[in-house]
């Protein structure tokens, strides 16, 4: 059933982004990640400009986030007064994020700063949970050791306040900045940007693990909202049609993902994580690398 | 389907070469010898578009040459090029133009270059390498021909531009045909059709018709509201999605 997709200005069948909303979620389920890392770029190398993939990109993670808090919700495993201060800095971040994705697509540099940025961001994560997955395979046997969350300079900030669930009492500066970083990635990014905070939130925070996905996703739904809505009103790339389809496949997926995914070893799937990442990665990392068809491309002229 | 298209034009032919005596006296008090008419005046893009060909059909009143162009509507454009640096290929210099036609076709009954001189050529702007292409800001020290080529050379994958005229063909002595053809990714707007008579490499006489190519139906409404009223769109795109995931973690809660 073929389909024009109004704003990404080309035409695609229905079924094929279905199933390919169900085969990012399918893995993000099976991850618990977003998917927002791989979907970009899958759009990207069908032909969808980076524009447009990253714009619609933050539509489909609001969609793919909703129905992973809400399953957290239920658990109670989401700690609202982090989730808030990350939002308020995310706000923020998201809408700083779109007014440099328009500076640099006037510029012309959009698709490249784009590419780089996965890159960059995918090699890092791609290579920490290699590592990770390997040692962690290695010494399984041995007994995790688990440390309580060490004070360093960072919880000694001004602004302290107790977060009950988290049941902690730190400086309400971290969640902020972190919230803030987060925003204007995924508005240059087109991604949730979970396989960052969660890392961040456990190490730099000290939260207990169990309440970090679920506060991450309500995190990640008010960034990735006003992302949407910045990109949308700056930068008429979030086409609706594309995004809405993506989200039904992926929130289906996404579902038989998490099932599939409670039958396989943690530290392998870390491992396989780690593999389709940096897989994403290079594929993007190789585009820049090679040489141009045509060294030249031609673009409506923005701005003036 | 194409056949069908013919006879229209033929008898859109027939019906202006026996137009009622009122507007037949409006076109000899111009003196004009040459008619066109088009097969269509309006085109519709809806989600099924893969391109289509018009008609044009035209009439003249002496023996000459017919040129046939059309003109897309204009924007402006910027071309960049690649150039590597520390190893990874980076836009670096560009060039802008004014008013570049997002269109363009040729069509003659003989060579371009037989029947008028270069210098009339130019000044009609007859042939896609003589669409002018005006340089309105530099980012470069290379050579702006190169990325005028290069404009070229990407217009003429999409079948915007073609590189060789079309055919003006006549049927008898009076009566001629072309045929244009848009592929799919023809851009929406206003288009002109010109239609030139020369003989003896003099223009006699020139005539126009209005084309206008626009997107029809659902999708067509979508685009035009993103643009049309960025802040609804943008708070209606949240509340799907929003919507989509509520129901999907309602619809999965008990499996």
């Amino acid at each position: 059933m073929e389909i024009y997709l109004p704003v990404a200005e080309l035409s695609a069948n229905a079924l094929i982004l279905l199933v390919l909303g169900g085969g990012v979620g399918l893995l993000s389920g099976m991850f618990g990640v977003g998917g927002g890392f791989l979907m970009t770029p899958l759009l990207i190398f069908l032909g969808v400009t980076p524009s447009v993939a990253v714009g619609t990109g933050t539509n489909l993670i609001i969609a793919s986030s909703v129905s992973g808090t809400m399953a957290h919700w239920r658990r109670g495993n989401v700690d609202f007064l982090i989730g808030a201060l990350i939002s308020c800095g995310g706000a923020g971040g998201a809408w700083l994020g779109v007014y440099i994705f328009k500076l640099l697509r006037d510029a012309g540099q959009i698709d490249l700063v784009v590419s780089l940025a996965y890159v960059v961001f995918l090699g890092v994560v791609g290579c920490l949970m290699a590592v990770e997955s390997v040692r962690a395979t290695v010494r399984r046997q041995r007994t995790a050791r688990r440390k309580a969350h060490v004070h360093t300079w960072i919880h000694g900030l001004p602004l302290r306040l107790r977060f009950r669930r988290s049941r902690l009492y730190v400086s309400a500066i971290p969640p902020f900045m972190l919230g803030f970083l987060m925003g204007i990635l995924a508005s240059i990014m087109g991604v949730g940007g979970g396989f960052f905070m969660v890392p961040a939130m456990i190490y730099l925070i000290g939260m207990p693990t169990s309440v970090v996905v679920g506060t991450s996703l309500l995190g990640i739904i008010v960034i990735s909202s006003v992302s949407c809505f910045a990109h949308a009103i700056n930068n008429n790339n979030v086409d609706i049609i594309l995004g809405l389809l993506l989200a039904v496949g992926a929130v289906i997926g996404a579902q038989y993902g998490t099932r599939i995914g409670g039958r396989i070893r943690a530290e392998h799937l870390r491992g396989l994580l780690a593999l389709m990442v940096l897989a994403v990665g290079g594929r993007l990392a190789y585009s820049l690398v090679v040489m141009p068809d045509d060294p030249f491309a031609v673009a409506p002229l923005w701005g003036n | 389907m194409r056949r069908g298209l013919q006879l229209l034009g033929m008898a859109v032919v027939a019906a202006a070469i026996a137009m009622p005596a009122a507007s037949r006296a409006v076109a000899q008090e111009h003196d004009e010898p040459l008619l066109i008419a088009l097969s269509t005046q309006r085109i519709e893009i809806d989600s099924n578009f893969a391109g289509t060909s018009i008609l044009l059909f035209g009439a003249t009143d002496m023996a000459g040459d017919v040129v046939v162009s059309v003109r897309g509507p204009e924007e402006p454009v910027v071309v960049r090029r690649k150039l590597r640096s520390v190893g990874i290929w980076v836009n670096q210099e560009a060039i802008a133009f004014r008013n570049v036609p997002g269109y363009y076709f040729v069509a003659t009954s003989s060579p371009l270059e037989e029947i008028a001189p270069v210098e009339l050529l130019d000044r009609k702007q007859l042939g896609s390498e003589r669409v002018l292409l005006e340089a309105i800001w530099f980012d470069t020290s290379g050579d702006a021909d190169e990325f005028r080529a290069a404009l070229h050379r990407d217009r003429e994958r999409e079948s915007l531009y073609r590189s060789e005229p079309g055919v003006v063909e006549f049927i008898d002595e009076r009566l001629f045909r072309s045929t244009i053809d848009l592929p799919a990714h023809v851009p929406t707007g206003d288009y002109v059709v010109e239609a030139m008579l020369l003989v003896d490499s003099q223009v006699l006489s020139t005539r126009s018709a209005a084309l206008s190519i626009e997107k029809a139906g659902f999708s067509a409404d979508i685009s035009t509201f993103a643009r049309a009223d960025e802040i609804l769109y943008g708070i209606i795109a949240i509340a799907l999605a929003l919507v989509a995931g509520w129901l999907g973690s309602f619809a999965f809660r008990k499996g």
